[in-house]
Formats: C-alpha cells, sequence, structure tokens
C-alpha cells in the first residue's frame, strides 16, 4: 500500500476499516510515564497492511485519558474520558465522555456523546474500545502505574 | 477579602465566553473558549497554592499532542517556535505542564495569556506533514467544476430493491448522468468497493433507464483486476482518471 496516499482513504473505507478488516494486538499494552504523562502505542496488525496503531494516553493529575485508533497519523476513533469539554463544527458543545469519528467534511473534529461507555476503570474502557474497533486482543493490558511523587490536585 | 472570594472575583471577570467550576476548596477548572485543533476546548485549572495561585493545564496540552501520536518536541524548529511563545507570554513549561504562577491581583492576566499560549502551541500540530487530504471525489468535482458543468453530490435514488442509494454526482446533461467515482488502495477493499458499485448500478438500471451510468476509477493505484473493469463495463461506461478528459469531452 502506498503509505503516502493515506490521505485520500474516505470516510467509508475507513468505516470499512473498522467494521470489516480483521485486526488484531499481538503485543502487550504497557504504560510508559514521561513528562507528566502516561503513554502506550501499540501496532495493529491486519490482512490487508493499512498502517494501523492503537493510541492511549492518562494524566494521572486531571483524572483525564484518552484512546485513539490512528491511520498513520489520523485518528479515525477516538474515545476521550474525564472533564474535557467538546465544541462540535455545528456548534453543539458536548461535556465530559465523548467520542471522535473521522469524516470526510470535518476530519477527527466531529464527536458525539456514546450511548454505553464506563469511564471508571481505564482497563475496562480500553478493553471496551478495543472490542467496539473490532480488534482482536491477543496480548496482555496492565495498568498505569502512578510514581509516587504524583499528587492529584483534586 | 477571603481568598475564596478573591479568586472567584477575579473568574467574574473573564468573558462571559469562559466557563468556571469550582472542584474543591483550592482548585478551580477554567473551560476557555479556544479549541485545540480537533474542537475540544482549552481547559486550565487553578490552584491556591500558600500566597500564590498557580494556573497550569496539567500536561493537557501535550497530551493532546501525545494522543495523536504526534512527538511535538523532537523536531528542532517545532521546540523553538513552542519555546519563543512561552517566552512571550511568560509560561513555565515543567513536567510536562504549561503553568505560570501568579498573586491573586494577576490571576486574571494569567488566565487569559496561559490561553492564548495554549492556543499557538496546539497550532503547533498543523506543522506536521498531513499528506494529501483531498478525496477521490473531490478531486473529480474539480474537473467536473473545470469544465462548467452543473452537478449535484450525493444524489439519493431507489433501486428495484426498494434499497436507497446515494450516487456521488448527478450530471445535469442532455440525458443525465450518474456518476460513481472509485478509489482504494487497498486490493481488499478494492474487491468490497467493486461488488457495492455492481450491485448499485444494476439494482438502479432495472428500474431506471433515464440516466447514462459512468463509474470513473482510481488508476493511480494497481489494485484493480480486469475483471473489475468487465463487471462495470457490463452496467457503466468506465473510465481511468488518467483518461479522465475523455470523459470530459465526451459528455461536454
Amino acid at each position: 500500500m502506498r503509505k503516502d496516499l493515506i490521505g485520500r482513504i474516505t470516510e467509508e473505507e475507513i468505516e470499512d476499516i473498522v467494521v470489516n478488516i480483521k485486526k488484531e494486538i499481538t503485543d502487550p499494552i504497557e504504560w510508559a510515564y514521561k513528562h507528566g504523562i502516561h503513554k502506550f502505542k501499540v501496532d495493529v496488525q491486519n490482512e490487508d497492511g493499512y498502517p494501523l496503531k492503537l493510541v492511549g494516553t492518562f494524566s494521572f493529575r486531571s483524572g483525564n485519558f484518552s484512546f485513539a485508533l490512528l491511520l498513520r497519523n489520523r485518528r479515525i476513533r477516538g474515545l476521550d474520558c474525564g472533564r474535557k469539554v467538546h465544541h462540535n463544527p455545528e456548534c453543539e458543545k458536548i461535556k465530559g465522555v465523548h467520542k471522535h469519528k473521522w469524516t470526510d467534511a470535518y476530519q477527527d473534529k466531529e464527536a458525539y456523546i456514546p450511548s454505553e461507555v464506563d469511564c471508571s476503570s481505564i482497563v475496562g474502557a480500553l478493553r471496551a474500545f478495543i472490542e467496539e474497533c473490532n480488534i482482536k486482543l491477543k496480548a496482555t493490558i496492565r495498568k498505569p502505574l502512578i510514581p509516587d511523587s504524583l499528587d492529584k490536585y483534586w | 477579602m477571603s481568598c475564596t472570594q478573591a479568586i472567584e472575583e477575579a473568574l467574574m471577570n473573564l468573558p462571559k465566553e469562559f466557563e468556571c467550576e469550582k472542584l474543591d476548596e483550592k482548585t478551580w477548572l477554567v473551560t476557555t473558549p479556544f479549541e485545540y485543533p480537533d474542537g475540544d476546548l482549552i481547559q486550565l485549572y487553578i490552584i491556591k497554592m500558600d500566597n500564590l495561585f498557580e494556573v497550569t493545564d496539567l500536561a493537557e496540552t501535550l497530551r493532546f499532542f501525545e494522543t495523536l501520536d504526534f512527538d511535538l518536541l523532537s523536531s528542532k524548529r517545532r521546540r523553538k517556535l513552542f519555546e519563543d511563545i512561552l517566552r512571550s507570554y511568560k509560561i513555565e513549561f515543567f513536567k510536562g505542564e504549561l503553568k505560570v504562577k501568579v498573586k491573586t491581583e494577576e490571576l486574571l492576566k494569567a488566565i487569559l495569556d496561559l490561553s492564548q499560549a495554549i492556543f499557538r502551541v496546539s497550532d503547533l500540530y498543523f506543522l506536521q506533514r498531513i499528506g494529501v487530504t483531498t478525496t477521490f471525489k473531490e478531486e473529480v468535482e474539480e474537473v467536473l467544476k473545470e469544465a462548467n458543468l452543473n452537478y449535484e453530490i450525493d444524489y439519493s435514488i431507489f433501486g428495484k430493491s426498494g434499497k436507497e442509494y446515494k450516487v456521488d454526482f448527478y450530471i445535469d446533461v442532455e440525458k443525465p448522468n450518474l456518476l460513481e467515482a472509485i478509489s482504494t488502495y487497498s486490493k481488499m477493499y478494492a474487491e468490497r468497493l467493486i461488488d457495492r458499485v455492481v450491485r448499485m448500478w444494476y439494482d438502479i438500471k432495472r428500474l431506471d433507464g433515464r440516466f447514462e451510468y459512468v463509474t470513473i476509477v482510481d488508476d493511480r493505484s494497481d489494485v484493480w483486476k480486469k475483471e473489475h473493469f468487465d463487471l462495470l463495463e457490463d452496467l457503466s461506461k468506465v473510465y481511468v482518471w488518467s483518461e479522465v478528459e475523455d470523459y470530459i469531452v465526451e459528455i461536454s
């Protein structure tokens, strides 16, 4: 696949990647801590050779965390948990948990309120996100380790 | 005046587009009207510390970049721009946080300065090479525009099965054209795309013969097989992108 042309992929093909393409994660999901943020990044193997990866970030201090399914550098699906507020291109404001979905018109700026997302457990929310992206998980997930020196502000 | 009164007075003087929420006795969350490139609003935390206030993003700006796997500080050019922005607003970068410590009377200015600094920092996201972002359909539309053709995008039409289809373009010429533009760089998706388009043309055509049916195939990728063209040609006129001028000449 010509990676330089990934940018031409349409919303319709992206939907196909999420729904129909067989995908799996075989590398363990382990969080690293740097610059005040916990982060993991794993490749998502797939039969069609799309450059897919799953990224997760977590800030213990703000309590916010996010997951993103990236097609090279485009977020084709995303989940934000925490106190964040989102402003949609059509002006609607979403407070708290929301999901991002790639559209041809607005790229990843379009978000919506998911019907059932439990953000009370980061690992639970991650498992649900992986399942929703139709990715088979063949690896372990670790919880982010919180350094002793970190204080939560509230 | 108590500390809480002092801070709440400062927050009340913010423009009405800023929203404030008290999280506990020493912490306030300010949601600004400024947006990160993905539409999430920039938020600041105000934390009471002895005689000062700390206004911080709690590393949320850096987390925005990291979620998109964009390493803000890996390029010398971006790092310099980042540092220039922080310098001009007197903002500190410490353990991933963008923050400033101020006295009560400086709180309002600190909130406005940090909001603007983060807004400018987040714009550095656009410096990455995102590559081509125009879809094939948009490229085809450009050609139709240049040829001064009247067209409609995402034309709704029913097939004999009762299913409703959205065809990429309806072109208003003597015998109206329905045009579908197809493109992919995946061999497997090409199969599904052909199945979909063949089914669509078949279903529409057996109900409605008013149109000329046209498929334009993006031949810049080598995913297409001869059998794909055979299937499409039975139901539509097929043009490849590299020879799209032939189609324009035919309908103009």
